[in-house]
């Protein structure tokens, strides 16, 4: 039965491609996108996520109030990641259609660049889930809390890795003594 | 007498809306367009053709003469989809050099589940009966089927009615013979009745595709950005994968702040 399975998740699959291509392909653009975040820009989406408005809103207002403000910082938080999804969608896409056509394309070059896409696309979806679920103030310090601990783990990453520890036992040891035959 | 009648009303079909495909490609004077397919459509014909003459002449051999010509069907077949993507990559010839490593990925991994199946078994066959045989090569064509598909998509390349028509009219009968020789293998001999009615159904169907895709020639859209080749890729790359890297700390960013 399994190997029968197999042969129908293989039609399954390929009907599930044509039923993809018979929908027109998006973009032909190939305008060139960029990602451009200024100084003010940061300042004001950071606000999204700072508890200093939620914190005025809820001391000098009615609970009614301070729950409608959350909310509508949730709506607002939720748009702000989706307009930066689009937006690098968008890059991706300005890139792809440069690629294509350019004969010097590597394999090693696009499956990379798609795993650091599938990444931040895969880092987003959670942030959206955590958005959606807990709002953006616990939002943030769930994603502070996870930053923290991946950038400890890539530290402890950093000092085992070979040429390091060689490094360090370079330093503890010291300089070999030089020998003459 | 009644299913006899509908046999040969469905079996006649085909080798009629065949001929239709193959004279409307021959008055429009675009059959070069499309060699291997419409080489592919000929040879279906002219073994429906032969076919139709042994039932009724040699009807002892039908079972012999219908799987060894499918065999010459299957591999023209595989033809079509080289000629698939040699036509929808024709001008991208980033995508194509990236279709090139991974269809022959895939073909080399599908093939070589073949190669293993048939020196286990020391057969020249790698099924134990024609029909899982012929399963085993479609799953061959699927695959590369789907894996040309994905890159189209990823690319986001242009295709025209044309040859949008050909991918999902082959794709179909690929799809729908996958899941007949599994359920004619799973259930057996009782399925036979009703694959003698199902088999040329949907071959109707992929063949109505065909007429309505290749009714008139259409070439396929190109994009505008042509001047990108000149564009060192190395330099694309690495500003692109720079770009996403920033766009991931700027989030971050953001929210730590």
């Amino acid at each position: 039965m399994n190997a029968h399975l197999y042969y129908l998740v293989i039609g399954a699959l390929l009907f599930l491609c044509l039923v993809f291509i018979t929908r027109r392909f998006t973009n032909d653009s190939g305008e060139d996108a960029r990602l451009d975040h200024d100084a003010l820009s940061t300042e004001l989406c950071s606000r999204i996520f700072s508890a200093e408005d939620s914190n005025f809103v809820s001391s000098a207002s009615r609970i009614s109030v301070a729950r409608t403000f959350r909310r509508e910082r949730k709506l607002l938080a939720i748009h702000w990641l989706q307009g930066e999804r689009a937006s690098v969608s968008q890059l991706f896409q300005s890139y792809v259609s440069l690629s294509r056509q350019n004969p010097e394309v590597t394999f090693a070059s696009e499956v990379r660049l798609g795993i650091y896409l599938l990444t931040f696309r895969m880092a987003t979806g959670i942030l959206f889930v955590f958005l959606s679920s807990v709002g953006p103030l616990r939002a943030a310090r769930l994603v502070s809390l996870l930053l923290a601990f991946s950038n400890k783990l890539q530290k402890m990453g950093e000092a085992l890795s070979p040429g390091q520890v060689t490094r360090i036992h370079a330093e503890i040891v010291g300089p070999e003594p030089h020998t003459d035959r | 007498m009644m299913s006899s009648v509908m046999s040969s009303v469905l079996g006649a079909i085909g080798p009629v809306l065949e001929t239709l495909i193959l004279v409307r490609a021959w008055r429009g004077n675009f059959l070069k367009e499309f060699k291997f397919f419409y080489t592919y459509l000929f040879c279906v014909l002219l073994r429906d053709a032969s076919l139709l003459v042994v039932y009724h002449v040699f009807p002892t051999w039908y079972a012999y003469v219908y799987w060894y010509s499918q065999f010459l069907v299957l591999l023209i077949g595989c033809g079509l989809i080289w000629e698939i993507y040699r036509i929808a990559l024709a001008h991208y010839s980033g995508a194509a050099r990236i279709a090139r490593s991974v269809l022959l990925f895939l073909f080399i991994i599908t093939m070589s589940r073949i190669i293993a199946y048939t020196t286990n078994n020391a057969r020249w066959l790698p099924g134990q009966t024609t029909l899982e045989t012929e399963r085993e090569f479609r799953v061959v064509q699927s695959v590369v089927l789907v894996g040309l598909i994905a890159l189209l998509a990823y690319y986001a390349i242009p295709i025209g009615r044309n040859l949008k028509g050909i991918i999902v009219g082959y794709g179909f009968f690929l799809t729908t013979s996958l899941v007949q020789l599994t359920l004619r293998d799973y259930i057996g001999g009782s399925f036979q009745v009703s694959w003698q009615y199902i088999q040329p159904v949907t071959y109707i169907i992929v063949l109505l595709i065909w007429c309505y895709a290749l009714w008139s020639f259409e070439p396929s859209p190109r994009c505008a950005s042509e001047s990108a080749i000149e564009l060192d890729y190395e330099v694309l790359a690495s500003a692109t994968k720079r770009q996403l890297k920033s766009a991931g700390a700027y989030i971050a960013k953001v929210i730590r702040s």
